[in-house]
């Protein structure tokens, strides 16, 4: 049984991940205040072990291609154990998404519009989003492409067009920090932004892309992403040096200096603008996955009636996490790194190994 | 999805058009007041400010308002004393019918007074509230802030929209000159090394104003505690680096020659020596001859020659002289402390706290090369000119 038809190619496949991880590459902060000047360092750590996470995933991909999360759990520990570990995943999709709907309420709310109550922001965001999801897969991830391209072109020209403020000496001493802290970054980074890509595991089925290729794709996404992800933490790091610690965006402060002359300058806007159509992809992204999860659990025959429920769902969800910022980011540094870790690195490896241990093999069942 | 259900969602999103168009926040002209400047001054009170803002009237050449063009002044001037910033500010918005706008603010002038006392404690809202800006300028008032404010300036009616222009251009050709709040946020954070501020003065004659950068001020921890006049600064920018291209004359007992130089290719790298850390300093750059004077009987060989060598003693002498001033200061205006951070931070660690000690001790070794490559467009001067040739 399958709840959504629909079909995404491998290109789409590939800017839908790489658009996915960008979304993260904004809001940097929590891992900033962590590593301060060798964040640089700790997010190509990351990369690297998202590397790890990716091959985990691609395995999982590979050997269940036409099966989604989900599906997979029944598969692999049964139709009981199963059906926990699912219900574990509706958790963290639905908490995720809370997550970004809270994050891009919060960006508005302080740096945007102060005056106008986050609830209205969030339910507008949040209609949109609703109606892509009833589109289904093919809706969501249509502008993948065109998302990413604007914000690679948005990062390569701040990037030059911030060379004025840009001072390499920003990133020394090299390496003078406990060695506790790179182990808490590179945790963070792999975990937040990278490991979250977990989600496309949900959409296995819906993707048209011969079974040797998924990794090459799916690694490629990832690449784009994380080489943006770089890129923005060396230009902010670059541009604001020591004072990087203090802000809750760093980069819309960094794209706040630009000032070529008195024309050009406020560049802000742009950050504004890549971070809500991003947020948009993301938050959709997730959002569709959580409505999947649950209408795949409880068998429903079509997503579409639960969308607006787990729109609310999402909405109260997110009014109701953190009392302040300040709170967001100690858990975002100590706390969430932990619980992700769970979701997107020892789940998937129990269930890789389990079904690589029981053989159990949805392409060699032959269908 | 058909047709129907189609143009239903058209009108469900242009009716959205209309009643979202900027929410609670839509900021029309007519109902905001645009802050340029802003200006802190002591209060008698020692926990307590002079705020001084300077708002820039919004004259509209259509419209209503027409007969506001070209009449009075272009800004006007609201004070007010309290212990914070932004109280002091809601004090003031209920002064006027309109919002108080600080998103375009120029620049944040301190009073010198209150430079003495201590700045800390007034940054932190410039940080926090969304509204400033961290590329604002940041300026000491040689008096007091309220006087730079108030004063209009011939070119630019407005002092703040004037003086930010002025540090602008200024900041072109000597960088050390101009202070943003990221810049002063930095070097607080640094702990060793002291922030300098440009120091503006202003003199009234006949209703208008000039207002001049008169030098930098030097702070210790946040406080006032001295001053470069515009010699002193010359001799800061060269080690800071960064200036394009920086006048030069030179006065020798054969005659006098206007230099400038360009092209500068610094290299300062903190070591660590037999009696303790120094500095040393490579110093490369182009002498460009913009006029001589006097020089005759002379060749042009002995002209570069002896040029050459005073400009490399009075560089160094410059260099020097702020340098040493700095030293009786104790205020490491150059950031060398950090320097010597960035290339040790093992080492570096022991000596934070005593670089208050180490700082008036440091000593400098100054290499300098310099080059003529540009003679303007003649070879060889007006009174060497004939004398030359015969040589030949």
């Amino acid at each position: 049984m399958k709840i959504d038809n629909g079909k995404i190619s491998a290109s789409q496949f590939m800017f839908a991940v790489a658009c996915f991880i960008q979304a993260s590459t904004l809001l940097t902060a929590f891992f900033i205040s962590v590593t301060k000047q060798d964040s640089w360092i700790v997010s190509i750590f990351g990369f690297l072990i998202g590397m790890i996470f990716l091959w985990i995933y691609t395995a999982l991909m590979k050997n269940f291609p036409n099966k989604n999360l989900v599906e997979i759990n029944d598969l692999v520990f049964g139709p009981v154990i199963g059906k926990i570990f699912s219900f574990i995943y509706i958790y963290f999709f639905l908490t995720l998404s809370a997550l970004n709907l809270k994050d891009m309420g919060d960006f508005v709310g302080i740096a945007i519009m102060p005056d106008t109550p986050t609830i209205v922001i969030l339910v507008s965001f949040m209609c949109i989003c609703a109606w892509a999801v009833r589109g289904g897969i093919e809706i969501v991830t249509r502008y993948s492409l065109f998302f990413t391209f604007t914000t690679s072109f948005i990062i390569i020209v701040t990037f030059f067009l911030a060379f004025n403020d840009i001072d390499f000496n920003n990133f020394l001493p090299i390496f003078n920090q406990p060695f506790m802290k790179y182990l808490q970054g590179t945790h963070i980074i792999s975990t937040i932004p990278f490991g979250e890509i977990v989600v496309f595991l949900m959409v296995t089925p819906n993707i048209e892309i011969p079974k040797n290729k998924i990794g090459k794709y799916f690694t490629l996404g990832f690449a784009i992403g994380g080489i943006s992800l770089i890129l923005i933490i060396l230009r902010d790091i670059a541009v604001l040096g020591n004072v990087i610690t203090l802000f809750t965006f760093p980069s819309f402060e960094t794209l706040r200096m630009i000032r070529l002359s008195s024309t050009l300058g406020r560049m802000e806007v742009l950050f504004a603008v890549i971070l809500i159509t991003l947020m948009f992809f993301k938050i959709s992204f997730l959002y569709y996955v959580s409505v999947l999860v649950i209408s795949q659990i409880f068998k429903l025959n079509s997503h579409k009636n639960i969308v607006i429920g787990v729109g609310i769902i999402i909405i109260i969800y997110s009014t109701n996490l953190y009392y302040s910022m300040i709170q967001h980011m100690e858990h975002g540094s100590n706390i969430t790194p932990f619980q992700w870790l769970i979701y997107e690195f020892l789940l998937p490896l129990i269930t890789l190994t389990v079904a690589k241990i029981r053989k159990i093999s949805s392409s060699e069942e032959g269908n | 999805m058909n047709k129907y259900n189609r143009r239903i969602y058209l009108i469900i999103i242009l009716i959205i058009n209309f009643i979202l168009t900027g929410c609670w926040d839509n900021n029309e002209l007519d109902t905001i007041s645009i802050v340029t400047g802003l200006g802190i001054d002591a209060a008698e009170n020692d926990d307590e400010i002079d705020l001084t803002l300077q708002v820039s009237k919004i004259k509209g050449t259509t419209g209503y308002e027409k007969g506001a063009v070209g009449q009075g002044s272009s800004f006007f001037v609201m004070e007010a004393t309290d212990s914070g910033i932004l109280s002091g500010i809601d004090k003031l918005e209920k002064q006027i019918p309109r919002s108080i706008f600080l998103h375009h603010n120029q620049v944040i002038i301190f009073g010198k007074e209150q430079a003495k006392k201590g700045i800390k404690k007034y940054m932190d809202v410039f940080i926090r509230e969304h509204q400033m800006r961290m590329e604002t300028w940041v300026l000491i008032s040689d008096s007091t802030a309220k006087d730079i404010l108030t004063a209009t300036m011939e070119q630019e009616e407005n002092s703040a929209i004037g003086l930010s222009k002025m540090i602008y251009s200024e900041s072109r050709d000597y960088e050390v000159l101009s202070t943003k709040l990221i810049d002063l946020t930095s070097k607080m954070m640094e702990k060793t090394t002291s922030p300098v501020i440009p120091i503006v003065t202003v003199n009234s004659e006949n209703g208008n104003s000039e207002a001049e950068i008169s030098g930098l001020a030097i702070l210790k921890e946040d406080k006032y505690i001295g001053e470069l006049d515009l010699e002193r600064v010359r001799g800061y920018s060269w080690i800071m680096g960064n200036c394009r291209e920086i006048p030069f004359n030179i006065k020798t007992e054969h005659g006098y020659a206007d230099t400038s130089i360009s092209n500068i290719k610094l290299k300062n790298k903190p070591k660590f020596g037999a009696d303790g850390p120094f500095i040393s300093i490579d110093f490369k750059g182009d002498v460009s001859i913009r006029e001589i004077q006097g020089f005759e009987d002379m060749k042009t060989n002995e002209i570069f020659a002896i040029l050459q060598r005073s400009c490399v003693e009075q560089l160094k002498k410059e260099i020097l002289d702020c340098f040493n001033y700095s030293k009786n200061l104790n205020a490491d205006i150059y950031g060398f402390g950090t320097e010597f951070y960035r290339k040790y931070p093992k080492n570096f660690e022991k000596l934070r706290e005593y670089w208050d000690e180490i700082y008036p001790e440091l000593d400098m070794e100054i290499d300098i090369n310099l080059e003529i490559t540009d003679t303007g467009k003649v070879l060889n001067s007006l009174y060497m000119e004939e004398k030359t040739d015969e040589n030949r």
